[in-house]
């Protein structure tokens, strides 16, 4: 992987506003980071204390020992931005800082998704928490709008994120919702497999159409469920693509060997050194569901395919 | 006048008492672009083993209040690939490497130790006798019975002059003969503890949140049980010990040491802070500075006078 330049320190709050139930978007300054992150790429955010409550003793009362992972939304000259839901602890102190808060950041660490080439179209197919690291995808590439199409899915429309700022970039977006309440009712892949798959009104989506000489890519970030529902598509399709994968992880940077992926030939490589990009071809999809208690997640019910968090957040204590 | 750090553990004269935990440091190369590791006291690799593993099926590590559960299954390339592919770097590094070995038998022990016995730039061996994720082809662990720990460091003193570091488990009931015994047996230096087996339950999904059920507790939890062990294992020998359990910061370090160990290891805090060992290292000097205090091996068990 590309040993970038990595930034480890206090940054100051600009921004944490809220952008849907349960979902805030942090703006951090970090002139260092800003400049070096890549899109996939991710950070790891030590929370520290809630800023409004005073310490009773230190460190050692509870508070979240690790840094919590985080993919990036953005980045402008000297600042990050992070979209984050509240899944546990760290989260919800996160959601607590304020305007010239500090928190201390360390990245950026891991891969970074694969460039987009002009010779073929790019999906992005994101879901909940999983959007974000996409939408940075297209927001630095410099290629034709109208090659990238990018297909969203929450539970429900208020879930939707990133959806006005895809729009903003004038890409076509495709949603679902689990509940119907916006665009397709059902799993985000559901409708991907509709659209690029079946639908012969969409059929040109796949192939040598609209000039490209090349076969369509994926970009995929989400629920492991959509992301093994994605790699059921692209070898369907015979599609080539890349997925941001999440695993518990303690460093973030390849030393305690926590956050393994399997992968074809039986081994392991690790989701914050390998990864946490990864070719959707590489990945041992069939032990994917093999895990015993999994990444803690909200309540699983069926719900949680789509807008289950993906944020590299995966600790709720 | 700057103070002096320096420690001696048996053959070895480290710089400063500060190392870092075996499994918790990768091999160095990986946090080279966050820290100075030159500037450790010793680096102690992660465990090797004589054939590769490929570890343990995720998940892997949960957080628990004031720690971590790992079961990482001694993932390793095995002996051979780690000798021609980390090797190269350690011996550049220029500090004491001190390589972590875990065999299945006695006979494993010795090819291992073996292996290394003629690598100049390996000082010291550490033997893993208590990683609480594998399953030993011998039901238990090492460090569980005196006779089993002496059996696994006679195995290692036949093949090597090396420093032997024997590494001890937490979870017995008394810890003094194991020890005794690996002392006997010819380790020069004892490092206690290794991590304690714990259990988290995920409710929504009724299960284990670790594949392998159980997984070794590390962090801040354990230290002051860390700080016993440490406290009766230097009663019990008269040769180095190494204190390892839940370190964060400098002042953690001098509290083992006080409590009887002549250096520390510090595990879990790397990954919150890559840069941590280098900021004990300040605040140790420091405080001695600051105590006028001339040299640190006058605070090794000096709570126990």
């Amino acid at each position: 992987m590309k040993q970038s330049q990595v930034f480890q320190g206090k940054t100051k709050v600009i921004f944490n506003k809220r952008v849907a139930p349960g979902h805030y978007v942090i703006r951090l300054k970090a002139p260092v980071l800003a400049k070096t992150v890549q899109a996939g790429q991710f950070v790891q955010i030590n929370v520290g204390a809630d800023p409004r409550v005073r310490p009773l003793a230190g460190r050692h009362r509870g508070l979240p020992l690790l840094r919590r992972p985080f993919s990036i939304l953005s980045a402008s000259e000297s600042a990050i931005d992070i979209l984050y839901a509240v899944v546990g602890e760290g989260t919800k102190i996160l959601s607590k800082k304020r305007t010239g808060d500090s928190v201390d950041v360390l990245g950026p660490l891991g891969n970074s998704w694969g460039r987009i080439k002009s010779e073929r179209k790019a999906i992005l197919i994101g879901g909940g928490v999983g959007i974000p690291p996409l939408f940075f995808l297209a927001q630095r590439e410099k290629v034709r709008r109208s090659q990238i199409e990018v297909f969203l899915g929450a539970r429900h429309k208020s879930l939707l994120l990133c959806q006005k700022e895809f729009q903003g970039l004038e890409i076509p977006v495709h949603v679902a919702t689990d509940d119907g309440s916006a665009g397709f009712k059902g799993y985000v892949t559901d409708l991907v497999r509709r659209d690029v798959g079946a639908d012969p009104r969409v059929r040109p989506l796949v192939g040598r159409h609209r000039g490209l000489p090349l076969r369509p890519y994926i970009y995929a970030c989400g629920p492991e469920s959509m992301l093994k529902a994605v790699a059921k598509i692209a070898k369907e399709l015979q599609l080539g693509g890349e997925v941001s994968m999440e695993a518990p992880m303690a460093c973030g940077f390849g030393i305690c060997v926590g956050c393994a992926v399997p992968v074809v030939g039986g081994k392991y490589k690790l989701c914050c050194y390998d990864g946490s990009v990864f070719k959707i071809n590489e990945i041992d999809w069939n032990k994917i569901d093999q895990r015993r208690g999994g990444p803690a997640c909200p309540p699983a019910g069926k719900g949680a395919h789509i807008g289950a968090p993906l944020q590299k957040t995966f600790i709720i204590s | 006048m700057k103070p002096n750090l320096s420690v001696q553990i048996g053959s070895l004269k480290l710089k400063n008492p500060v190392m870092v935990a075996s499994g918790t440091f990768g091999y160095g190369k990986e946090v080279e672009r966050f820290t100075d590791v030159r500037k450790l006291g010793a680096i102690v690799v992660k465990t090797v083993t004589l054939k590769p593993r490929v570890g343990n099926p995720p998940p892997r590590i949960t957080e628990v209040t004031a720690g971590m559960l790992n079961a990482i299954g001694l993932q390793n390339d095995g002996v051979d690939r780690f000798i021609e592919e980390k090797i190269p770097y350690l011996r550049k590094l220029g500090i004491p490497v001190v390589v972590s070995i875990s065999g299945d038998s006695e006979e494993e022990w010795g090819i291992l130790a073996e292996k290394f016995a003629h690598i100049s730039c390996v000082s010291g061996i550490e033997l893993n006798l208590s990683c609480p994720n594998i399953h030993y082809g011998k039901g238990i662990e090492w460090a569980q019975d005196s006779e089993s720990t002496a059996r696994a460091v006679s195995a290692v003193r036949r093949k090597t002059k090396q420093l032997i570091i024997a590494k001890l488990s937490p979870e017995v009931v008394d810890i003094k003969p194991i020890a005794k015994a690996a002392v006997e047996a010819g380790a020069d230096a004892i490092s206690v503890m290794n991590t304690i087996r714990g259990i988290v339950i995920n409710i929504e999904k009724r299960r284990p949140v670790l594949s392998n059920i159980t997984g070794g507790l590390s962090g801040p939890a354990i230290k002051p049980i860390a700080l016993r062990l440490v406290w009766q294992v230097a009663q019990a020998v008269n040769v180095p010990v190494i204190g390892i359990g839940g370190i964060m910061n400098w002042k953690d370090v001098l509290e083992f040491i006080m409590a009887g160990a002549s250096a520390v290891q510090v595990g879990t805090a790397n990954y919150v802070n890559p840069r941590v060992t280098a900021e004990i290292i300040e605040g140790l000097e420091k405080y001695l500075k600051e105590q006028g205090v001339q040299n640190i091996r006058q605070l090794t068990g000096i709570a126990q006078r």
